[in-house]
């Protein structure tokens, strides 16, 4: 899966800053780093699930992919059928007509739907703008996109208060699918969701990628959901990716100490799998001003010298095959001690 | 009546209506259990299952229109039983229980805080008012020994911010220090760590599990996680729709699941550790609507064993084994068939 022919999107050094202003004259100040220096590749048809606390950058990172944030540096690069190209020195009018091959399933089923449309008016919007003009086609289309989604084709005439969180989402979903697209960001798509309606919705993400061959990137903060249902997972600290695996390996095989410690953190729901916690102190840092050095240093139980000053550069291991991508000074050490040797 | 000298609260057949635009919500149909000194019950449960009523009512918090109508609280409270359902819920005796004798921390830390006083002089107020201080000064001296044992750095600083300065974790440390103040026998936690990360969670935990052994605080903590619950509860309640439908053992409920609703509810979520092998097993449909109830057992319609007796009545209460209650039809009849056997 690694040659280049898989890759869908292909995402080096991105930045995306937020300018923070102050006075009267609005200067400029300094910046909110939410996206800082990611490179990334994600395959075609893979799951990639994208954990982080909250305030890492895991939204900003999905949007800014998206051209929804306009980043500040860095490239995106899509495959298109004929080419690759970059999204980020697109003109307007191109990008336009490359979001009918991108979507996104947004976090809040309760505000990502107009209350005065109906789901029909809700869901025709895309579909005008791709150019199904015929009204009774874009019923047509869009009967089928509910019961693709479990719904009946009769909710389309109704309003969007008369549904629970998890239909919502389903109609999101629906939306999202109706231009046909290959890739799909889903922002925290079950977190708002109760936990049996977060097992429904779960199943139908997956039915789906089957049935219409999608891309899917899956941010979200609950560990447990993201091990269930992706292929490779990039765990984000404070703007920076720290480590990128596929599933197993990362749970197998943590090499990070932050991956490390948020897995222990997590409260298992099987009373015979008590593990150690290792508790992390403090908070995440203010990524105004983000600590030197490996920004996890100040709450990393396994800080050296080396990590208050110089910024690990990420190091890609090859385990059975499969790289798996770490950045982390510690890792280095070991890793040259095992040539030496 | 002989009673255990370790329950701190007994709560017996308790029922709530909830009063508004000429319709009546039952929200609590019937709740019973027990807090234990030293001990940590946790209450489980879908949105909307009246988890939060239950902790409300027994901290007399309920809206003014609502009211108990059958059933009783018991406090054990220095030496006398206080029946905290017949006391007025603004009047002096509650006033002095709340905060004293017992105390809650809320869902979200940032709004459970007043943002224009300090949160030294908001943990003094219960000081003060408790006579747990005999001045302001002396207040203010507790309030810092009381941040420094929840962790906060730098109490002495921190103690003269206001909540806006302190982030989520540390937000909710003071709430909690606020709530310890004056050493109450009972902690009600209504989703404390929802609205934080896991790091920060498990580092919430930590304390709960440290006051619990120290202060031989009663702590009855709600949630929707079943992780929390296995990682921390000694007792469990399992709530669909206003009923306890199972109760017992936290080990015994979590690994001999009688219930079809603790059974569906366990099979639904994604464990951590388990990986993709792992059976998602969605509950169908979703919560009734608490206007219009189902007649008999009110997981009926969604339940997979349901039978025309199941639509009859809500089940009474049954024991699986000692300590460990379900009420569930198809329950009683597995239990008779064996005894015919």
């Amino acid at each position: 899966m690694t040659d280049d022919k898989n890759v869908l999107i292909r995402v080096r050094g991105l930045k995306t800053w937020y300018p923070v202003k102050k006075g009267v004259f609005k200067h400029t100040v300094g910046y909110v780093k939410a996206v800082d220096d990611v490179d990334l590749d994600v395959y075609r048809g893979e799951i990639l699930g994208v954990v982080g606390e909250s305030g890492c950058g895991k939204t900003t990172l999905g949007k800014s992919i998206l051209q929804l944030i306009r980043p500040y540096a860095g490239n995106v690069f899509y495959d298109f059928p004929e080419g690759e190209k970059d999204l980020m020195t697109m003109k307007k009018k191109d990008l336009d007509e490359a979001r009918r091959r991108m979507q996104i399933v947004f976090q809040d089923p309760y505000s990502s739907l107009n209350p005065s449309f109906t789901i029909f008016g809700s869901m025709q919007e895309p579909l005008i703008r791709f150019g199904m003009k015929n009204k009774e086609e874009r019923k047509k289309k869009i009967a089928e996109l509910l019961q693709a989604v479990n719904l009946p084709e009769d909710y389309m005439e109704r309003y969007p208060n008369e549904f629970s969180g998890g239909q919502r989402q389903r109609i999101g979903i629906a939306r999202a699918l109706s231009v046909s697209p290959e890739f799909i960001v889903c922002d925290e798509a079950v977190s708002a969701l109760d936990v049996s309606i977060q097992a429904q919705v779960l199943q139908l993400l997956m039915k789906l990628k089957e049935e219409y061959k999608l891309t899917y990137m899956f941010i979200t903060h609950d560990l447990s959901v993201v091990e269930y249902i992706s292929d490779r997972i990039i765990v984000m600290y404070l703007g920076h990716i720290v480590e990128i695996a596929d599933t197993q390996e990362l749970f197998a095989n943590t090499l990070h100490p932050y991956t490390e410690a948020l897995i222990s953190a997590i409260p298992v729901a099987d009373i015979n799998q008590r593990r150690k916690r290792i508790p992390l102190q403090g908070d995440v840092p203010s990524p105004v001003n983000p600590p030197s050095g490996c920004p996890f240093h100040p709450r990393c139980p396994k800080c050296q010298d080396v990590c208050k000053t110089k910024k690990p550069e990420p190091v890609t291991l090859m385990k059975n095959g499969r790289p798996h991508t770490v950045c982390c000074h510690l890792v280095k050490t070991e890793e040259r001690k095992e040539k030496k040797e | 009546m002989e009673r255990n000298q370790d329950v701190v609260v007994k709560v017996e057949d308790l029922h709530v209506n909830f009063y508004n635009n000429d319709r009546c919500n039952k929200v609590l149909r019937g709740v019973s259990f027990e807090l234990k000194k030293g001990k940590i019950m946790c209450i489980v449960g879908e949105s909307g299952c009246g988890k939060s009523v239950t902790a409300n009512s027994i901290m007399g918090l309920l809206p003014d229109l609502s009211r108990i109508e059958k059933g009783s609280i018991t406090f054990h409270y220095q030496g006398e039983d206080i029946r905290i359902d017949r006391l007025k819920r603004k009047g002096k005796e509650m006033r002095k229980l709340r905060g004293e004798g017992m105390a809650m921390i809320f869902q979200d830390p940032m709004t459970a805080l007043n943002p224009v006083f300090t949160v030294g002089y908001q943990i003094n107020e219960a000081l003060l008012y408790h006579n747990g201080a005999s001045s302001r000064k002396d207040a203010t001296k507790k309030s810092i020994q009381l941040l420094k044992e929840m962790g906060i750095p730098l109490p002495k600083q921190r103690v003269k911010e206001y909540p806006h300065q302190f982030s989520g974790g540390m937000s909710q440390r003071a709430m909690i220090a606020m709530a310890m103040s004056c050493r109450p026998k009972v902690l009600i936690a209504d989703e404390p760590t929802t609205a934080l990360d896991v790091t920060i969670q498990a580092q919430i935990f930590e304390l709960m599990l440290d006051l619990k052994e120290t202060n031989d605080t009663a702590i009855l903590l709600i949630t929707h996680d079943m992780g929390v619950v296995a990682e921390l509860a000694d007792d469990v309640a399992v709530m669909y729709m206003g009923n306890i439908v199972e109760s017992g053992d936290a080990r015994a409920v979590l690994t001999r699941p009688s219930h079809p609703y603790t059974k569906a509810l366990l099979d639904s979520i994604p464990v951590l550790g388990r990986g993709r092998e792992q059976k998602l097993e969605p509950i169908k449909g979703s919560t009734p609507d608490p206007y219009n109830r189902p007649a008999g057992c009110q997981f009926a319609p969604r339940c997979a064993y349901a039978t025309p007796e199941c639509e009859t009545g809500m089940p009474p209460e049954s024991m699986v084994e000692e300590g460990h209650m379900c009420r569930c039809f198809h329950h009683l009849r597995k239990k008779e068939g064996e005894a015919n056997d």
